[in-house]
């Protein structure tokens, strides 16, 4: 008897040390001391194994990066280092590195920083998404559109189109106008006729609308908003359809999305879904959560005109949730270019942690920008990456749209024309 | 797991070298309830509340007697192992919630002490099972309705999305097979020589994580379950 009481505990015991042990992790948002090329890599490395979102669909083998990587950085600190170029040129070779390893993850908003004086500021940051689509030939920047779509406004399509519009520069912080040339966006509504009716123009350069709002309230952006909302609840007006241009549009407050859609929605709908991380694992998800817009208690009536979304390459995040709203509504239309591919939500602090699990990380040493929730559409597939195609394809003309010739809003209104 | 199979081996090969004197075979039914909670190494996600749950468990034993002291025991049970976490302070009211459903064939040793009528007993075996099915439910918060006004909830600043919906297994994350230890007391009486009621508490160690191993720098999951079950047994008559 007591030989098989010893058999059986010898096995109980050697059974319960079956459990695997946890890995130790440490906090990358509360890393500060750390002092090897080897000590960053594997906080970077880890910092993105556990808050990165999009490991259910990123095709990069993240377990093979660290193999492939971990000699290198070695190396790296086994180098002797005698003078600042030779320094300078050890660091270059760990952006490197960091940058080969990053550039096929498909966040859009994705932006890794190098936080050390031994680099240029051009050389400490550097955006994957950004590297691959200016690679693409058929990629336009954001100061070419800005000067054409100046021209269009001034002397070209827009000029000729218009009848009326109202417009302000908004900014994505309540800061005096000029503090930041990067930060200033256009925000404009008008009317275009279309035959006997018109279609209603809202050019949104960024999304910092509700900013503008809540900074002054009597201000501008509250008074192009009233406008815009005038004309959609003026039944005397008749609307051919609505143009939401997000062209050029880098994205901010979700906020705003509801600002926009209220009144052109004509019952709750949703447009979008949301999940995050729940855990340490890559694939410790939320489950799918659906995003909403919600109809405008004063609307005053039902509008079932088209409404076009034009969209480009530079369509960003907000701008992007604005080009799944188009495909969610029964009555839109995405036109223009694929957009950029960058769809989560993201707070630019730690402090997101706490809801969300994942996404931004901010140390002494580096900084992640990426998102903290991953996306779907209506239709069942996540976007990230790869854009949101458009219902009528319109490619950017330089040419034309230099001369202010906007090939692509004249392609919505005739769209709009041709659907009376 | 091959130490598992070698483990289970040896027990067995332990088992079968009982003497049989007065061999009885019995069948039974127990009903219960269960309280699971999952052991994981948190590190810095301790904002992930964790919660155990409780659930409902049902096994038919049964059971070969060798001796008045000693017999092997084998059930098949359906069991929930319930579990989840919440979140407090400015998210309270935030939580998910997921009631797995397991079928569990336990093996085990059941050592018997006492007089003819009311006896105590031991449980010590093995069990492996498969992860039938799951629900999730909860509540979290729709960020596109966002306020920014400053609110001493999240629930004052964003609407709340509240769930309950089926679980959606993950091929590459979910592991659906387990196994692992079991340890159990309980008391049996005898109404007749037939007929015995039993009530047992017995504990779960799971020896399997939730999760394949599919990353580097894998938290692994374990399954740690209580359960609380009545029954009776029909011990056949011999012939």
């Amino acid at each position: 008897m007591k030989k098989y009481i010893i058999i059986i505990a010898i096995a109980a015991i050697s059974l319960v040390s079956c459990r695997k042990q946890a890995p130790y992790l440490t906090s990358p948002r509360d890393q500060h001391y750390i002092y090897t090329f080897e000590t960053i890599f594997e906080s970077f490395w880890n910092g993105m194994n556990n808050n990165y979102v999009f490991w259910s669909v990123d095709t990069t083998d993240w377990d093979a990066m660290y193999e492939r990587y971990i000699p290198k950085v070695r190396a790296l600190d086994e180098m002797e280092v005698s003078d600042a170029d030779e320094l300078h040129d050890a660091f270059l070779e760990f952006r490197n590195i960091i940058e080969a390893m990053t550039s096929g993850l498909i966040d859009g908003h994705l932006g890794i920083t190098l936080k050390t004086d031994v680099l240029t500021p051009e050389e400490s940051f550097f955006r994957p998404a950004q590297t691959r689509h200016e690679a693409d030939k058929n990629y336009h920047t954001l100061e070419d559109f800005n000067t054409g779509w100046n021209k269009s406004l001034t002397e070209g399509t827009l000029y000729k189109s218009l009848k009326e519009y109202d417009n302000t520069i908004i900014h994505h912080t309540p800061a005096e106008a000029g503090s930041n040339p990067n930060d200033n966006f256009h925000l404009g509504v008008g009317l275009i006729p279309c035959a006997d009716k018109n279609i209603v123009y809202l050019r949104i350069g960024g999304y910092c609308i509700s900013t503008q709002i809540e900074s002054d309230p009597e201000g501008e952006a509250t008074q192009i908003m009233e406008k815009y909302y005038s004309y959609l609840k003026d039944t005397d007006l008749d609307l051919a359809g609505v143009i939401i241009d997000v062209r050029n549009n880098g994205g901010g407050r979700i906020s705003d999305l509801n600002r926009v859609f209220g009144k052109l929605v004509n019952e709750e709908t949703v447009f979008l879904y949301l999940r995050y991380k729940n855990g340490p694992n890559r694939l410790d998800y939320t489950p799918w959560i659906p995003q909403t817009l919600e109809m405008d208690k004063d609307r005053t009536r039902n509008i079932t005109a088209p409404i076009v979304v034009l969209a480009d390459v530079n369509s960003v995040s907000m701008a992007e949730s604005t080009c799944h709203t188009a495909k969610a509504l029964p009555n839109g239309v995405l036109m223009g270019e694929r957009s950029w591919g960058g769809q989560g939500t993201l707070v630019n602090n730690n402090f997101g942690f706490e809801n969300y699990h994942g996404g931004f990380i901010d140390n002494s040493f580096y900084q992640i920008y990426t998102t903290m929730t991953m996306s779907k559409s209506v239709d069942g597939n996540c976007y990230e990456g790869t854009g949101v195609k458009p219902d009528i394809e319109v490619l950017y003309d330089a040419a034309k749209f230099a001369q202010g010739e906007d090939t692509q809003l004249q392609a919505a209104i005739d769209h709009i024309t041709q659907n009376q | 797991m091959n130490r598992f199979k070698t483990t289970l081996l040896t027990l067995l090969v332990a088992l079968g070298f009982a003497m049989p004197a007065s061999a009885q075979w019995g069948v039974g039914v127990e009903v219960g309830a269960s309280y699971n909670y999952l052991t994981y190494d948190q590190n810095y996600f301790y904002s992930l509340y964790k919660m155990g749950g409780t659930g409902y468990s049902i096994a038919i034993p049964v059971q070969y007697g060798f001796r008045d002291w000693i017999a092997v025991r084998a059930e098949l049970a359906v069991m929930q192992k319930n579990y989840g976490y919440e979140l407090k302070g400015y998210f309270d009211g935030m939580y998910e919630y997921v009631r797995t459903h397991y079928i569990d064939i336990p093996v085990m040793a059941r050592f018997s002490f006492g007089g003819k009528r009311v006896r105590g007993f031991l449980d010590a075996g093995v069990y492996a099972g498969i992860w039938a099915g799951a629900t999730k439910e909860g509540r979290l918060e729709v960020s596109f309705t966002e306020s920014q006004n400053l609110t001493d909830s999240i629930f004052d600043a964003n609407d709340p999305y509240e769930f309950n919906e089926p679980y959606e297994f993950d091929s590459t994350r979910d592991n659906r097979l387990e196994a692992g230890l079991l340890a159990g007391v309980g008391i049996q009486v005898f109404i007749n020589k037939l007929v015995s009621l039993t009530a047992s508490c017995r504990y779960w160690y799971s020896v399997t994580d939730i999760q394949k191993q599919y990353m580097r720098n894998q938290t692994p999951k374990y399954h740690n379950t209580f359960t609380a079950q009545v029954g009776v047994m029909f011990t056949l008559p011999q012939k």
